[in-house]
């Protein structure tokens, strides 16, 4: 095995972990999945088939369409189980916890339900797009689906949002 | 700048999806809500969208401190996987490397020990004798005594 990739990959991990772990942690937020057993997983995966990456993806796209997998495989195995959030959307800390307004609050903790409400392939683009800052490329990359149509899966992404949202009243005079 | 005639529906959720990435122009957005107008359903899906609040800060960051234990745990786990394939390796070159000898080795000291057998350098006692040494049957025990019976 390529000694000088094993080591590079070995130093980036503590660079990638946290990125990775943030954005897993909101697209595993409905289900019983911990992150950091996923991205355990995926480090120790992606370790051992380091040869097969290709350079010309991003390291950080590979690592994600890797975790991301494991996720959906996690989901299938644990399907009969009763559909429960392991992360409570209101557990999440968040950026600026001391000045964040109790109303403010409330209204962010509606909007990560709403997400994680979202079916999985809606919910992987809204927070592959609007969480991690991903480009339409790289979630193309991920996903295997078209620039294109991921436009038109984001735009119905948001529009179940706003309708969530608008049932759980926020956004209401 | 975009061109806005005879646009589809689905091409303008995807102008949508631009609007509310901030990636259109003062200009762009008033000619995406000129366009909108011919569709009210999708006029209201665009107010409603670009109404909606950021959602990046939705989730925050986990504690440093936290992180810097959960990649301490996975260096740990690499270190193990590289122990085991270095013993894997180490043992696979060796039997490649010295698998002849030791076959060689194995067929010499099996030689000797036949060759060293006193009775098969005399020519006393045959293969099949080394190997399968003689038994005495029941069935023979009982001929012999059926033998015996008559003959007294």
């Amino acid at each position: 095995m390529d000694e000088h990739k094993k080591e590079e990959f070995r130093r980036s991990i503590g660079e990638l972990y946290p990125r990775l772990h943030r954005a897993m942690s909101a697209y595993l937020a409905s289900s019983t999945v911990e992150a950091e057993d996923i991205l355990q997983e995926t480090f120790l995966k992606a370790y051992r088939n380091i040869n097969t990456f290709q350079k010309q993806s991003s390291l950080y796209t590979w690592l994600y369409s890797i975790a991301r997998n494991l996720a959906i495989d996690e989901f299938r195995k644990r399907k009969h189980e009763k559909f429960r959030s392991s992360t409570p959307v209101d557990e999440f800390e968040l950026a600026s916890d001391n000045e964040t307004p109790d109303n403010n609050r409330e209204e962010i903790v509606l909007l990560r339900k709403a997400i994680a409400e979202l079916p999985e392939l809606l919910r992987s683009i809204v927070v592959m797009k609007t969480i991690d800052g991903m480009s339409y490329p790289e979630i193309s990359e991920i996903t295997g689906v078209n620039e294109q149509t991921l436009k038109n899966r984001m735009f119905r992404a948001r529009k179940e949002l706003a309708q969530s949202l608008k049932q759980m009243g926020v956004n209401e005079p | 700048m975009k061109n806005f005639n005879m646009i589809t529906p689905e091409e303008l959720e995807r102008m949508i999806t631009d609007a509310a990435d901030g990636l259109l122009s003062r200009a762009e957005l008033k000619e995406l809500e000129k366009a909108l107008e011919a569709y009210p359903g999708l006029m209201q899906d665009y107010r409603n969208i670009m109404n909606l609040p950021d959602f990046n800060q939705a989730f925050g960051h986990v504690e440093s401190y936290q992180n810097h234990q959960h990649v301490e745990q996975i260096l740990d786990s690499i270190r193990q996987i590289d122990e085991k394939t270095t013993f894997y390796n180490t043992t696979v070159v060796w039997f490649k490397k010295y698998a002849l000898a030791a076959s060689l080795l194995i067929f010499a000291l099996t030689s000797f020990f036949y060759f060293s057998q006193p009775d098969i350098l005399n020519g006393n006692i045959s293969y099949e004798e080394f190997y399968y040494p003689e038994e005495i049957s029941a069935s023979e025990d009982y001929a012999s005594y059926l033998d015996d019976w008559f003959e007294q």
